[in-house]
């Protein structure tokens, strides 16, 4: 006797099984918890949650300057004309493993070692595995700071013969985290921290709504 | 002679080195782990090779030169073991205090990968007796930090003592500000510390070493190595390639 299912109940239940299968759960795609990471960009997410897709990427808010990525996965926000950045900060960064810093104590040490880590989009990358024995120690502690409606924190490096200070901020919420470099040369740690603060109310989580944005955004 | 390349993440010329340093030594050198804490007993020369360690991300060099392994190598370089520093490995060397200096963003703010000409400041030091005083090579750079600068008194030290070995030059020898591509100061390539043996460049020797590279100008670095270890195999032979401040055939 054949072993396939000729009788057409046997069909039709096969048939509702698979359909119910494919009916999505609505709890999975409401829950933060569900989305799956779908797409990448430097400075940016794509996001499968359920059906739904949710795009996240970071703006700067400054027609002096352009996002630009590298092939390392960084993201820097340039200015094309670079005299019309006289005095301001070389801006950049790159996406981190939020739900890890969220478990970190996120204080110096924790900044440290995200900055070891290659960014979360490359995927093959070699990343330590060992722990900073000997972490840069931040001039001016660890201080809070909001960035684009994320919160987080943020430290300053002194590179003393180069005459470079550097501001990290690590910034997080839920859906994704970013770390943020403010680099400046000859500056006064004072006057450049305000200069950064002054900066941080221009970035934006540009949250993509649409299919066309979404097609778009996925477009190589 | 025996050797160890350092590897840390990102760093992409290892290999390279490696096979540079097989190539005229005839001994392969070993690999150590930037997690490592010791060097392999009787380690003759540390290389610290280019690339972009830890992605260079929060400053060149800066995340690389406080890996565990760098206490083996301060160690290795206080007993008067020899570090040859290339690139990255330049910029680690100057982070960890090994060498004096900073490398800065080159002069035009781009990253620059092409052939560069250098001059052979003196041929009396482990990393340069395998050329020639005056001669000059051609070697490969890639980088986008590489504008060596320093205090006015640390740039007085090491011109007076002697301690910079290479010079960026036109071809036929001459300091132009045109060739000192990346605005080094006084065109400065390659270093020394104060004991003579820990040696940081910006150039690749180790892409020049073989006919098939299209030169073989770099080769004599680690020939010079060889021979100042007393390695057996015998020393290669010196640049074919007669780019020299007194013309391209002769030899200073």
């Amino acid at each position: 006797m054949s072993m396939r299912l000729r009788s057409l109940p046997a069909r039709v239940l096969i048939a509702v099984a698979l359909l119910v299968s494919l009916v999505p759960n609505p709890t999975s795609a409401e829950s933060g918890d569900a989305c799956e990471l779908a797409s990448t960009h430097p400075a940016g997410v794509l996001l499968r949650c359920g059906l739904q897709l949710k795009s996240l990427v970071l703006a700067y808010e400054d027609v002096r300057r352009q996002r630009r990525h590298d092939p390392q996965g960084v993201f820097h926000f340039v200015c094309p004309i670079e005299e019309m950045c006289d005095g301001q900060p070389r801006i950049s960064g790159w996406m981190i493993d939020h739900t890890k810093w969220r478990r970190s104590e996120r204080g110096d040490a924790a900044i440290f070692e995200l900055l070891r880590q290659p960014p979360i989009i490359l995927r093959g990358a070699a990343r330590p595995v060992d722990v900073a024995s000997d972490p840069l120690k931040s001039i001016c502690g660890v201080f809070d700071l909001e960035l684009a409606g994320l919160s987080g924190q943020g430290v300053c490096y002194d590179f003393g013969e180069s005459q470079s200070t550097t501001i990290v901020t690590v910034v997080s919420n839920d859906e994704i985290g970013f770390v943020l470099l403010f680099n400046q040369r000859n500056a006064e740690l004072t006057a450049f921290r305000e200069t950064v603060d002054a900066l941080l109310p221009r970035f934006k989580l540009e949250r993509a709504s649409g299919d066309a944005y979404l097609l778009r955004w996925m477009m190589p | 002679m025996k050797s160890a390349v350092l590897v840390f993440p990102g760093i992409n010329r290892e290999r390279d080195m490696a096979r540079a340093l097989a190539l005229v030594s005839g001994h392969e050198p070993a690999m150590v782990w930037h997690t490592d804490t010791e060097l392999p007993t009787g380690t003759d020369l540390v290389v610290i090779p280019g690339g972009f360690s830890y992605g260079d991300y929060l400053r060149c060099g800066a995340i690389a030169s406080r890996a565990p392994v760098m206490d083996a190598v301060r160690a290795h370089a206080a007993k008067g073991g020899l570090v040859l520093a290339v690139c990255n490995g330049f910029q680690i060397a100057c982070e960890s205090g090994l060498l004096p200096g900073v490398l800065m963003r080159n002069a035009k703010l781009k990253f620059i990968c092409k052939d560069v000409f250098l001059r052979v400041e003196r041929s009396d030091t482990p990393f340069t007796r395998g050329y020639n005083a005056g001669q000059v090579i051609r070697v490969p750079v890639a980088h986008g930090e590489g504008n060596y600068v320093a205090d006015a008194e640390t740039i007085k030290r090491l011109e007076g003592e002697g301690r910079v070995l290479f010079r960026y030059v036109s071809p036929d020898g001459k300091l132009d500000p045109v060739w000192n591509f990346n605005g080094a100061t006084n065109a400065i390539c390659g270093i020394t510390n104060e004991r003579g043996n820990v040696f940081g460049m910006m150039p690749h020797p180790e892409n020049h070493v073989e006919a098939s590279m299209g030169c073989t100008d770099g080769r004599g670095l680690f020939a010079g190595l060889v021979e100042h270890l007393g390695g057996a195999q015998p020393v290669a032979e010196k640049s074919t390639r007669r780019w020299s401040i007194f013309g391209r055939s002769a030899r200073a």
